[in-house]
């Protein structure tokens, strides 16, 4: 495992607009929680229901078998020929596959079925409580939709998470690169760049991956894009990285110097391999819109560039960061220059 | 980093040295944790993404294959993905090695690959035959590398194969291995080959037990498939209703001998095969989802409305009727429901036995008696109806005749319900056929109070055998079941403590969990027990009886015991219920017949006839009236 940890942890007058963003994350997380605890419940016993989904599924296999095949990717419509084939064991799946489809959904009411007349009665009847649900729901009416994709839900997806673990992550990459990167480009810069990446985030998905039915929400977009034009900014500075080799023994646990862009390389190989090795029907993290904001991270950087040919880097202070405090044990490595001298001067790990 | 004019030491004859001597600074052995280290970084921070990225595209098909279920595209990419992940593991090092000396994690850590003789020079193919062998032993788990702890130079494998030997300018370079780390390598592989000889002999041990399993497992893999194999079996090839198959599921599920997951199993059949829905179809559905009530309800619903006045409308009535225990509803459905469908009969017959309405059920099964396939539900039913129709004789026709064709369990259950059910009249059934079958030579200690009507049958028997000297006591402490503990406890109390031991079979009688032959029989001893003061008692817990099979039979010996009390009042109540019933027993009728002295009156063993019926109805009103009269 290796981290970034950069500034260590700044304190909140030092990045007042990060723990702003923070705090802000944190409090639409609550509300959504609370808002949303039964449409939430709803849902979910929904998605547990094996008939309605089984029944979904046999409906959807054949409304794809009477569509334009051109409109679907061939997968599906394999997927819909084998369960109006009688694979029924893939029933299931097709039935939460066919959530992502608007146009299916949209069309229940006039939709014929030549099949089960008692599940296609029941299909539709919890289809409604479906919709009621997700019109009570905050991901729904505060996360981009085909529903609605109007402006407002491309900046409020932004702030709008699935859940804590969700928000965890999005917050502690924030955390690191917007407090360091709030430092270079001050407050008004840094809430600048982090929704005009969330908003470019979201048109690079709706033009790559398609908004469909199920919400994207999530930070992710314009943390990616704050993590990028940090990177840029600060492209051969030598950062710290805390590592650890998952082994109890000296020198497989530390700190190491390496170069900003190792950063995004790394962030840019795992948001690429995910884009190209995943289905996009099957939902989940949305790939696209953490390149969307990698790659404005790096076009605002490479206009900031264009502007100001040198950009100057706040001066980090003397005293010791709180994470050399934390572990005055740690060894540190340096690989290409090191910004100060190693604790112990030893060039082993 | 680079060390230029660099010459490979001289290890051949120094093989104890652990300091290596030349011209350039010191060289020594690389630490095994360094190494380890620097395959780590190779490994997990430069290769892994580099891999995930590579393989990404496989990935995708992956999970494609996967979701379309398609095995021989699943295997390919995994095969695929493997086949990447060597080639990019033994490229890396191969290359690294062959123009560096080392791979970027192996520069970090000062180490080098170097020709283990001096004057050797490796060539390309020599790094790549090293790199492969690694990998090999990256696939063994790394338990190779271990060699690193006993091999004097350190040298796993990869490197005595290929001549080479990792040394490190660092000062944390080692010295060979010391005795103890190359006993622990040692115990270390004793152990390991210990274990894994153990977990190959348990696999082995589990395949053949499989094996073994084949036949069932093959039935299962059948039905999975949608290809009951009961049904498939009753089924004639020559049948050309789409929905054969599924009317014999419903046929065989009524009757008990097929399950739930049969007839899902069916109904997917019928969709796999694009046959039409149709009534039966829903009909299945509503069994098959009956744990729903709203989905069940719906398909019983769309049955009737899809097609009214056949016998799939009448079957959901009787369904709907049923699940509201409405038992008149239930009869009227049956009365006028289409005959021939063989699932409506079954069910039924279910209905009369549980009614206790035997003659009707005799002649269903009359009805039934060219359904090969229910062969093993019609000989059980017949011989219970014949029996508690007072057709005894008949009765044990039957049976020997069931005996032989069920299979033995069944035979086995049949038998102990059979003697338990001759030995409450008396002990010189302990002889008949059935207790025959039932009872053979066992030790009280391996009585099986699972299967109440073994457990009730050998117990009665003993009693028979061993009078009342039965120890009731060792009995209730062996048996682990609440229901016989309470009746071993009753029985042990009968002698001493007779009201205490008639609260516990009261208790029995009124306790809806336990088994119902426990509770007849618990009623039974109650009836026996009971003083003339306390069958008032006794006739109100027989009034709320539940099960209708039970009623009769507790109300029939109720009356009995109550004529032998001279209890007139009592009786007569208990035998007006029972007339109005039609459930009069035929020694019931020949004791009311003998207040009357009607020469039509009827042996012990045959039923009434409609003559001593009116009779005795007569005498039961007049009586009756008289009383209330006074």
């Amino acid at each position: 495992m290796i981290f970034p940890i950069l500034s260590g942890l700044v304190h909140p007058f030092r990045a007042p607009a990060t723990w702003l963003l923070v705090f802000f994350n944190m409090l639409v997380l609550i509300y959504t929680s609370i808002a949303g605890l039964e449409a939430q419940e709803g849902l979910e016993d929904v998605m547990k229901g094996k008939y309605f989904l089984t029944a979904q599924g046999r409906i959807y296999a054949q409304y794809l078998s009477n569509e334009n095949r051109f409109e679907y990717p061939d997968f599906l419509i394999e997927l819909g020929r084998k369960v109006d084939g009688g694979e029924l064991t893939r029933a299931e799946m097709l039935g939460q596959l066919a959530f992502r489809d608007l146009k299916f959904m949209n069309s229940s009411e006039s939709l014929s079925y030549d099949g089960d007349q008692v599940a296609f009665r029941y299909w539709r009847h919890k289809l409604d409580d479906v919709r009621g649900f997700q019109e009570a729901h905050p991901s729904f009416t505060l996360g981009l939709n085909a529903e609605d994709p109007s402006f407002g839900k491309w900046v409020s997806y932004i702030f709008v998470h699935s859940g804590s673990l969700h928000l965890f992550g999005n917050m502690l990459f924030l955390l690191i690169f917007g407090a360091a990167l709030e430092r270079q480009i001050r407050s008004v810069g840094l809430t600048i760049v982090f929704l005009l990446s969330g908003v470019m985030a979201a048109g690079v998905f709706a033009l790559m991956t398609g908004v469909t039915s199920s919400p994207l929400v999530g930070a992710s977009g314009a943390v990616s894009g704050v993590m990028a034009l940090y990177c840029f900014l600060n492209w051969g500075r030598p950062e710290r990285f805390f590592y650890w080799f998952f082994l109890p023994f000296r020198g497989f646990m530390g700190f190491v110097f390496l170069p900003a862009w190792v950063a995004l390389i790394i962030w840019g190989i795992n948001d690429l391999s995910g884009y190209l090795g995943t289905l996009p029907e099957m939902g989940g993290v949305a790939y696209t819109a953490h390149l969307g904001g990698e790659l404005t991270g790096l076009a605002i950087g490479l206009i900031l560039y264009a502007v100001r040919r040198k950009w100057p880097l706040v001066e980090r202070p003397e005293t010791p960061q709180p994470m050399g405090k934390l572990f005055p044990f740690l060894p540190q490595v340096s690989i290409g220059p090191s910004p100060r001298k190693t604790n112990s001067g030893s060039q082993a790990a | 980093m680079v060390i230029s004019n660099w010459t490979p030491p001289d290890l051949s004859n120094s093989p104890a040295e652990n300091r290596l001597v030349t011209t350039e600074p010191e060289l020594s052995l690389a630490r095994p944790l360094d190494r380890l280290a620097a395959a780590i970084i190779d490994i997990f921070i430069l290769l892994v993404p580099l891999y995930i990225l590579l393989s990404a595209p496989l990935k995708k098909w992956m999970m494609t294959s996967f979701i379309l279920g398609s095995e021989p595209d699943f295997v390919v990419t995994i095969l695929a993905m493997f086949f990447l992940a060597v080639m990019i593991l033994v490229g890396y090092q191969s290359v690294c090695h062959h123009f560096y000396g080392a791979t970027i994690g192996k520069r970090i850590y000062d180490l080098r690959v170097v020709p283990m003789f001096p004057g050797e020079k490796l060539v390309f193919w020599d790094h790549v035959l090293r790199s492969a062998i690694w990998v090999g032993e990256l696939l063994c788990l790394g338990l190779p590398w271990l060699a690193v702890y006993s091999n004097p130079k350190r040298r796993p494998m990869h490197d005595r194969l290929c001549d080479t030997v990792v040394v490190t300018r660092a000062p944390s370079g080692v010295r060979g291995p010391l005795h103890w780390e190359r006993s622990l390598v040692r115990t270390l592989f004793a152990a390991l080959i210990g274990f894994m000889t153990l977990v190959v002999a348990i696999q082995i041990r589990g395949a053949i037990d499989k094996l073994k399993m084949e036949k069932s497992l093959a039935a299962l893999v059948d039905r999975d498939l949608g290809d009951c194999e009961i049904v498939s079996s009753s089924v004639s090839e020559e049948d050309s209703d789409p929905h054969s198959r599924l009317k014999v599921a419903m046929t065989l599920y009524a009757a008990g001998l097929a399950d739930r997951s049969c007839l899902e199993s069916e109904v997917e059949g019928e969709i796999a095969k694009q046959i039409p829905v149709a009534p039966i179809t829903y009909l299945a559905q509503a069994f098959i989802y009956a744990d729903d009530a709203e989905i069940s309800n719906s398909y019983l619903d769309e049955v009737c409305e899809m097609a009214p006045e056949t016998v799939e409308c009448s079957m959901s009535q009787l369904v709907t009727s049923w699940s509201d225990e409405d038992w008149s509803a239930v009869a009227e459905v049956l009365k006028a429901a289409p005959k021939g469908s063989g699932y409506m009969e079954v069910w039924g017959i279910r209905h009369y036995m549980k009614q206790a309405q035997y003659g009707n059920a005799l002649t269903t099964l009359d009805g039934l008696l060219s359904n090969r396939e229910l062969a093993e539900f019609s000989l059980v039913q017949r011989v219970k109806a014949l029996f508690n129709f007072y057709k005894e004789p008949e009765a044990i026709a039957a049976f020997q005749q069931a005996v032989l064709s069920l299979p033995l369990e069944q035979g086995s259950d049949l038998s102990a319900w059979m003697c338990s059910q001759q030995l409450q009249n008396s002990c010189a059934a302990v002889s008949s056929p059935a207790c025959a079958q039932a009872l053979p030579d066992k030790a009280a200690t391996e009585i099986d109070f699972e299967h109440t009507s073994q457990a009730l049958a050998h117990v009665l028997a003993l009693e028979c055998k061993g009078g009342q000297g039965l120890d009731y006591m060792s009995f209730g402490e062996a048996v682990r079941d609440p229901d016989w503990q309470i009746f071993f406890a009753a029985n042990a109390n009968r002698t001493e403590d007779k009201k205490s031991s008639a609260e516990l079979f009261a208790q029995l009688l009124r306790s809806e969990k336990a088994p119902e032959l426990l509770r007849v029989e618990a009623a039974r001893r109650w009836v026996a027990l009971a003083s003339p003061s306390q069958m008032q008692e006794v006739v109100e817990s027989w009034l709320t009886f539940d099960s209708r099979e039970g009623w009769v039979k507790i109300g029939n010996m109720l009356f009995s015991r109550l004529a032998e009390q001279k209890n007139a009042e009592l009786a007569l109540r208990v035998a007006q219920r029972l007339a109005a019933d039609e459930s009069l027993s035929p020694l019931a009728v020949k004791i009311l017949a003998g207040i009357t002295n009607d020469p039509d009156a009827v042996g012990e063993r045959r039923p009434a006839s409609n003559k001593a019926k009116e009779q005795i109805k007569q005498l039961l009103d007049s009586t009756l009236k008289r009383e209330d009269g006074d």
